[in-house]
């Protein structure tokens, strides 16, 4: 991290996580963990078929098997209205997120749930799943995003017509939606460049691939009421789906927010959450699920693969005069792929007049696409990252320094419209030039990629309280599930504010009937809106103790500050006191009024925009086509960097994951659509042997909006690594492969190719 | 009267590929009013499925924010995250 004076005492520090003992010694409770007297387990029966019309659904010997408590179907579950939701990086339509938890009539991938079971133990749950018995008319599928788009592709949705376009389609189709942004003339910017370069890529679905499969324990008492126990990104997103899917009224919903062993954005919708209510409901018991990893792979959401066709023009000097990009997002079997934020994101980081880019959201037979650290832009802006890399060295203009000249600064409009204000793009470029590593000369068969990222990071609805103990201690409530040490910061942030020693405050998730509402985890947001919150929170709980030592000392509260966690006169004119401190006051507020708080509820507006910058040297084994990744660096601008540890792993993580997605992940189908790689064995992810250590170098430009200048970090650091890691292999091997993942056997056939 | 920018994917579906509309609005709230009045379906779009940025400040669910002729003013879809 860049040496930065010191400002806070707190804030910038790297404390030890609250929730730490809790995790490491086994003791935390995550959503399998819970067991509930008379508890059940429950089970999904998955189609086997990637595209198969429902005829019917035989229960009977399922339900006489000895043991079963419950059997349900979609006849269980209320018909869903057609109601669009914003959830993760779209939005959603209850009607198909209702079909998804469970298919009602047709079936639009293998893995999809068209049944569930209940049962005294998990092995008599699997015997009764495997019971009942599903009569399918399969249909033809399709799997691929430009097959789905030719005419005469299986239609998976007949009353499905593509959206933002103008007349109305009278012909049902795969393509959901239509996007499009421009600025400028593209075309006469490309008129006025000396070089033109147009490329076409593919990316693959790749899944989040967090550790801890999905898992919840639902029971529902015979008053109706229901308490939920699960792995999520939003226990209120939890609580507001179920309520919409099952027609039960919020307040009847409890939901506590298990610890969660990753997320990724995978966990901002439902899957198996209503259907454990439900069978509750029939069988009057406690019911558990879990999902084995099989069930993650085939059950729940990917993000999108992708065909695209991305065009820039530049002059001899490196200025960027036209950008153009045709992007085509999977969105799996229902509408909702990320294509808006791809299509915003793609140039974002450059200062261009002349840009345009369409974008088509389109179905097809494989898992609805759920959010992945920043939705769509790791796509996107892999090929934009890729062209730019190509059009630096056609013109001898070293990567960074095409990056600089064309690069975003505040004011400059963005594609999307939204002029930037503060913005660190351009030190995250100075940073990663001045590193050691970019200096480094390489040797045979190496290469060296540098790629940039954006995101947008977002705000939304959070809550914080305050509750100051008698002792002084502090008790902080707040409702984001903490995925990325966010208690730490949140207790950092109010410890900070209120002048106290970060020790003395315990942070908790509270569930849903303990604090007001919460958009889920995810989007960047926590630490910027949920911080902001905590920041809300100490200071309504700072003017309650000014006023209460404004009661003690006889004088009005104007008379009272707050500083380094004290009460104080504020000047010699309100009188002789000697401070107080926090714990002093919170000894006699009994009798000052009674117990001390204080709460926010808030609505975070102004999140600040951020930008990354990776250098990323490869080896490639010509004779194996195996990449080495010999190191990398991963500098990003975080606004503030309120646990500079946390923030780098966020960094580490992100550029790991997108590493992943550049080399080696992909989903694997058969000619009937069913995944093959359903498995941490065979659907590659990086392990810590695959990969040097991840260098990260925190900028902080502050986010004006933020009380202590946070942006959020979370989303960035996945955007850079695919084209960092293509542009490396492009150097050190000199075949542009325009496709990812680069596994062994394409970087081969590219090499060929070339001889 | 406030300026507001639409993507050229909205325009072509709301205002004849028009991407820069006027209307005569105080706040957000007035802001949707006139644009459901001039470009029926526009407004009731905005609301359901889109953000607004004013000023460069996105903002997913905006209704009571104060617009003026120097607003700066943008309709993107909504964006989440991760």
């Amino acid at each position: 991290m860049n040496e930065q004076p010191k400002q806070f005492k707190w804030v910038g520090t790297r404390a030890i996580r609250p929730d730490g003992v809790d995790k490491v010694t086994g003791r935390a409770m995550y959503g399998a963990d819970l067991s509930l007297p008379g508890m059940v387990e429950g089970k999904v029966v998955r189609s086997p078929h990637a595209h198969a019309r429902i005829i019917s659904i035989d229960t009977s010997k399922a339900e006489a098997l000895n043991g079963v408590t419950a059997v349900i179907t979609a006849a269980d579950m209320p018909v869903a209205d057609s109601k669009p939701v914003a959830s993760g990086e779209a939005m959603i339509n209850f009607k198909d997120l209702a079909n998804n938890v469970l298919a009602r009539e047709k079936a639009l991938y293998e893995g999809q749930a068209v049944a569930a079971v209940a049962a005294k133990t998990a092995d008599i749950a699997e015997q009764a799943a495997a019971l009942i018995v599903v009569n399918y008319e399969v249909l033809p599928h399709v799997i691929d995003v430009m097959e789905a788009i030719k005419e005469d592709a299986p239609v998976l949705h007949d009353d499905m017509f593509t959206g933002g376009v103008k007349p109305k389609p009278e012909k049902a189709s795969n393509v959901a939606n239509r996007v499009e942004f421009a600025l400028g003339d593209a075309d006469a910017g490309f008129a006025a460049a000396d070089l033109v370069i147009e490329r076409q890529f593919t990316t693959e679905p790749v899944h989040q691939g967090y550790i801890e499969p999905h898992a919840v324990v639902a029971d529902m008492n015979p008053d109706g009421k229901v308490d939920v126990f699960c792995s999520s990104q939003g226990h209120f997103m939890v609580r507001a789906f179920c309520s919409q899917l099952l027609h039960i009224e919020m307040s009847k919903i409890k939901v506590t927010a298990a610890e969660i062993g990753g997320g990724f954005g995978g966990k901002t919708t439902v899957y198996l959450e209503p259907l454990a209510i439900m069978l509750s409901r029939k069988s009057g018991r406690p019911v558990r699920m879990t999902m084995s990893r099989e069930e993650v792979f085939r059950g729940s959401g990917a993000t999108s693969g992708a065909a695209m066709t991305i065009k820039m023009g530049a002059t001899k000097d490196g200025k960027i005069t036209g950008a153009y990009a045709e992007l085509y997002l999977q969105a799996g079997a229902f509408p909702g792929s990320p294509v808006g934020p791809a299509a915003m994101t793609a140039f974002a980081p450059y200062d261009l007049a002349n840009v345009k880019v369409v974008g088509f959201d389109v179905v097809s037979n494989r898992q609805k696409v759920v959010a992945y650290r920043a939705p769509g832009a790791p796509i996107s802006e892999y090929g934009v990252e890729s062209v730019v890399d190509e059009l630096a060295s056609e013109l001898g203009i070293d990567p960074i320094e095409i990056r600089s000249m064309n690069g975003a600064k505040e004011g400059t409009q963005a594609a999307y419209g939204v002029k930037f204000g503060t913005i660190g793009f351009q030190e995250t470029l100075d940073a990663a030039k001045a590193t050691e590593h970019f200096k480094t000369p390489l040797g045979p068969n190496q290469g060296r990629g540098v790629a940039s990222g954006f995101w947008f990071n977002i705000g939304g609805e959070s809550c914080a309280g305050i509750r100051i103990n008698e002792d002084g201690s502090i008790s902080l409530t707040e409702g984001s599930p903490d995925i990325g040490g966010s208690r730490a910061s949140m207790a950092l942030m109010a410890a900070e504010t209120l002048g106290v020693d970060y020790n003395k405050i315990k942070p908790s998730v509270v569930d849903t009937d303990a604090t007001g509402y919460h958009f889920v985890t995810g989007g960047s947001r926590v630490t910027f809106a949920t911080g902001m919150a905590v920041v809300e929170a100490s200071k309504a709980a700072i003017d309650e103790l000014r006023a209460r030592a404004a009661q003690i000392w006889d004088v009005d509260v104007e008379g009272v500050v707050w500083e380094d966690g004290h009460a104080k006169p504020a000047s010699t004119n309100v009188g002789d006191f000697e401070p107080m401190s926090l714990a002093e006051l919170a000894k006699v507020a009994n009798k000052t009024g009674g117990p001390i708080s204080g709460h926010a509820d808030i609505n975070a507006k102004g999140a600040g925009p951020a930008f990354g910058t990776h250098i990323c040297d490869v080896e490639v084994d010509p004779d194996t086509g195996h990449v080495t990744v010999l190191r990398y660096t991963a500098v990003q601008d975080a606004g503030r960097a309120i646990h500079p540890g946390y923030v780098e792993g966020q960094i580490q993580g992100g550029a790991v994951q997108g590493i992943g997605w550049a080399l080696n992940e992909e989903y694997i189908y058969d000619e009937n659509g069913c995944l093959e790689n359903a498995g941490f064995l065979d659907y590659r992810v990086p392990v810590a042997s695959d990969l040097p250590m991840i260098d990260a170098i925190i900028v902080e430009v502050p986010n004006p909006t933020h009380p202590f200048g946070v942006r959020g970090v979370g989303e960035v650091p996945i955007i850079p690594p695919l084209a960092a890691v293509s542009n490396a292999v492009a150097a050190a091997t000199g075949v542009r492969f325009n496709r990812l993942p680069l596994s062994p056997p394409t970087i081969l056939a590219g090499i060929a190719a070339k001889k | 009267m406030v300026k507001v920018t639409l993507s050229s994917g909205t325009a072509q579906q709301f205002t004849n590929g028009v991407t820069e509309v006027n209307v005569e609005a105080k706040n957000v709230r007035q802001m949707f009013k006139a644009l459901e009045a001039n470009f029926p379906g526009l407004g009731e779009e905005i609301q359901t499925s889109m953000s607004v940025a004013i000023d460069g400040v996105i903002l997913p669910d905006p209704f009571l924010e104060e617009v003026t002729e120097a607003s700066e003013i943008f309709v993107l879809p909504k964006i989440g995250g991760g």
